[in-house]
């Protein structure tokens, strides 16, 4: 379970990226984060996987707190970031290892997920060469498969589409589709709401650093589409500058 | 001056200088007026210690002497600091894809690499040539026509050295190219150069030593040392012809350098890419590891992967390999005899914990460690490890590679020395408590101040504030009690002692302070 109470994530100049976020995700979840460039996304998903402090609020994983057990929330989590800027000088099959090594996978398991999920990922081939000759799209592959090696329980994903081929892109939506039904927790950010309409249980629209709308998905869209939601938030917030 | 030239040297040294930081409020800022403290402060020692040389020169009735003194050690200097650069500055840079996507000519873009060797280089000659000036040219009552050659030559003087550099550098990684482990042979090939480069330097400047003659003496070593010095003198009318001719080559050189390598520059380039991106990888299979031994494994991979940062972090410790494999095979009296070093055995013998130490202290990767993550600090910022394992495996990547060159030392030290009881403690306690302090110093002031968003590690392991800040604590350490044994105020062992126990309990704090230290 991840739980957010009353985040606020204020920049060193005082800026408020993100204001009193508070969001429930339950397992079986396939959690969509929507919102503009800008709005808070990134920011209250680093905040999440504890590459940004937060100044107010508390985040919470599967009982733990961020603030106090960061390790115990890191152990249950697993991140994609948008630009996987990986260890360019290892090679696929090092960084995937390295990462098992730190969540102390046993060998046997290692071995067996990192052959399901290259095989899944097109990667198998391709594992053995350095990560500095690999195009932006396996960089993610090779991301993905780090994450699921360690089979974790909440997946965050930013931006995860961006940069996969057709193929890459239907297979992870596959995962995340059967790391829900087994349980799993998956929180992912998108500019494609057609995906996030068809994947997500539920929903979150951020704008300018608060969440507008959250929840079931059939409840925030109703009879319209998640595009026109979105396009009627960032409208009536156009209205109410004006004003 | 070229407009596109104009911008990329600019945009190359804001970027490298952080002076955009200096007009920012925040932690930034600090690191950025931190910096240019530490450098100006550098700097400003430079100056007086080259006005007391000047002034020396002048009080041993060689006052005419000051200004090809001051040019061909400026020269020298430049030389040591284009051999290290160049690469990191227009070979090894990473920013040859982006910048070759932009409406500009390779020429443009290899000029603009030159002009910001050029900067620096004229800095450090500056740093000669103005106490220089200021000493010499009220003593030689100078008429105006001589101060302005003087300056013409200031300006000119980095060419050939930025020349040297270029080359040598580009022929290192040319030669490395054809190697797998590209950066570690060039770095290797780089060792070798400076390695001659100062066996060259330090026998010639010992070699004329029984001449009688002063000036005789002083000009022969100057002259051997830095050739083109020979054309550098300014004492009456027939010295302005060599002047100009010496003008005349630095321009020549320059002209010939950029024509030359801006053609190379793409060529290397484009070698380098495709090094890079070949695919004939061998199967490899994996092992599970103790989370300590991958993080520690991860980090001296990463030390192995950067040219620059391997250049930078283990100058002493191959010194310490190389001197002390010269010490086991030959023994210390031969070695002292063809270097021409004026110590006694004794001397050695009392001396040479201090002079591993300063080795040490030369090779500090754990000062760079954390910034060298770069914008793949997401990595350990979201696993699942303690803050402390991170500083340990960093920590130990340090010891690691002075363990090496503290071993070869010790083994050379007690074979081939025959050291008494004493000597022996303290070649063991001493280089430990250095290493001990700068590794964790050095950490302390990475964790304080880091930088991860840089394009070229060059600024990372050269001039942030961490490096120049720990590098510069390390000679006063090291300046500090040496200077207590040169004057004999106390006796050695109390020296030796007093200092061990300060290094270990100032280690101590560092390390506290450094894990007190939020990553996140």
């Amino acid at each position: 379970m991840l739980k957010l109470n009353h985040v606020t994530k204020i920049y060193e100049d005082g800026t408020r990226a993100i204001t009193d976020i508070n969001l429930h995700i339950q397992s079986g979840d396939i959690y969509g984060f929507i919102g503009s460039n800008g709005a808070g996304k990134s920011t209250t998903i680093k905040s999440i996987v504890g590459i940004h402090p937060f100044e107010e609020g508390e985040i919470w994983i599967d009982g733990y707190s961020m603030k106090s057990d960061p390790v115990l929330c890191k152990l249950r989590m697993a991140f994609i970031p948008d630009n996987p800027n990986l260890y360019e000088h290892l090679t696929g099959l090092q960084y995937i290892n390295f990462i098992a090594d730190i969540f102390e996978v046993p060998l046997p398991d290692r071995k067996r997920r990192l052959k399901k999920y290259s095989t899944i990922f097109e990667m198998t081939s391709k594992l053995n060469n350095r990560i500095a000759s690999y195009s932006h799209g396996m960089k993610q592959r090779t991301a993905l498969i780090a994450a699921l090696v360690h089979k974790p329980k909440l997946f965050i994903l930013d931006e995860p589409f961006v940069g996969l081929d057709p193929t890459a892109s239907f297979e992870l939506k596959k995962i995340m589709q059967s790391h829900a039904k087994n349980g799993g927790i998956v929180f992912f950010s998108t500019h494609v709401l057609e995906v996030a309409e068809r994947l997500c249980n539920k929903v979150a629209i951020i704008h300018k650093g608060k969440l507008v709308k959250n929840g079931f998905m059939e409840d925030v869209v109703g009879l319209k589409s998640l595009e026109e939601i979105f396009m009627e938030v960032r409208y009536e917030s156009k209205n109410m500058d004006i004003i | 001056m070229n407009q596109k030239i104009w911008i990329l040297f600019k945009n190359d040294l804001w970027s490298s200088l952080h002076i955009n930081h200096l007009f920012r409020s925040g932690k930034q800022n600090n690191v950025a007026k931190l910096t240019a403290i530490v450098v100006l402060l550098m700097g400003i020692l430079l100056l007086v210690y080259n006005a007391i040389t000047a002034q020396s020169l002048a009080n041993l009735g060689e006052a005419a002497l000051i200004p090809t003194y001051m040019l061909s050690v400026s020269s020298i200097m430049m030389i040591f600091l284009s051999l290290l650069r160049a690469n990191g500055t227009i070979f090894g840079n990473s920013d040859f894809e982006q910048l070759s996507t932009y409406p500009i000519s390779e020429k443009e873009i290899f000029i603009s690499k030159l002009l910001h060797l050029y900067f620096f280089n004229l800095l450090i000659s500056f740093l000669f040539t103005i106490p220089a000036l200021l000493v010499w040219a009220p003593l030689a009552a100078l008429s105006p026509i001589w101060i302005i050659l003087f300056c013409m030559v200031s300006l000119i003087t980095p060419v050939i050295p930025i020349c040297v550099g270029v080359i040598f550098g580009g022929f290192v990684y040319r030669l490395a190219a054809y190697f797998q482990h590209m950066n570690l042979i060039a770095v290797l090939f780089s060792f070798i150069l400076l390695g001659l480069f100062s066996y060259f330097v330090i026998t010639h400047s010992n070699q004329s030593a029984q001449m009688q003659d002063m000036h005789t003496m002083l000009y022969s070593q100057i002259t051997t040392i830095y050739l083109p010095s020979v054309l550098l003198q300014f004492h009456n009318s027939q010295h302005i012809l060599p002047i100009f001719t010496f003008l005349f080559i630095s321009c020549f050189l320059l002209v010939a350098l950029i024509h030359i390598g801006s053609k190379y520059y793409r060529n290397l380039h484009l070698l380098l890419i495709a090094l890079t991106s070949k695919t004939n990888a061998k199967q490899q299979s994996i092992k599970q590891r103790n989370v300590r031994f991958a993080i520690w494994q991860k980090e001296f991979s990463t030390l192995f992967s950067s040219y620059n940062y391997l250049l930078n972090s283990t100058l002493g410790i191959v010194v310490l390999i190389f001197f002390n494999t010269a010490i086991l095979l030959f023994g210390m009296e031969k070695l002292t005899s063809a270097l021409s070093l004026p110590f006694s055995i004794e001397t050695i013998k009392n001396g040479y914990p201090m002079f591993i130490a300063a080795m040490l202290l030369l090779s500090n990767p754990s000062t760079a460690a954390l910034s060298m993550e770069g914008n793949k600090i997401w990595i350990l910022k979201t696993l699942p490890m303690k803050q402390k394992h991170v500083i340990q495996a960093k920590l130990a990547c340090t010891f690691s590679l002075h363990f090496i060159g503290f071993f070869i030392s010790i083994l050379a030290f007690s074979i081939r020395l025959s050291p008494n009881v004493e000597q022996m403690i303290w070649a063991v306690i001493i280089p430990l408590s250095y290493s001990a302090f700068i590794s964790t110093f050095g950490l302390m002031l990475n964790f304080s101040y880091p930088y991860f968003s840089w394009k070229n590690d060059m600024y990372i392991v050269k001039q942030s504030p961490p490096v120049l800040i720990s590098a510069f604590t390390g000679m006063a350490m090291l300046l500090s009690p040496f200077v207590l044994i040169l004057f004999d105020i106390l006796p050695i062992s109390v020296i030796y002692l007093a200092n061990s126990i300060i290094l270990i309990v100032l280690s101590i704090g560092c390390y506290q302070r450094t894990c007190s230290i939020k990553l996140v």
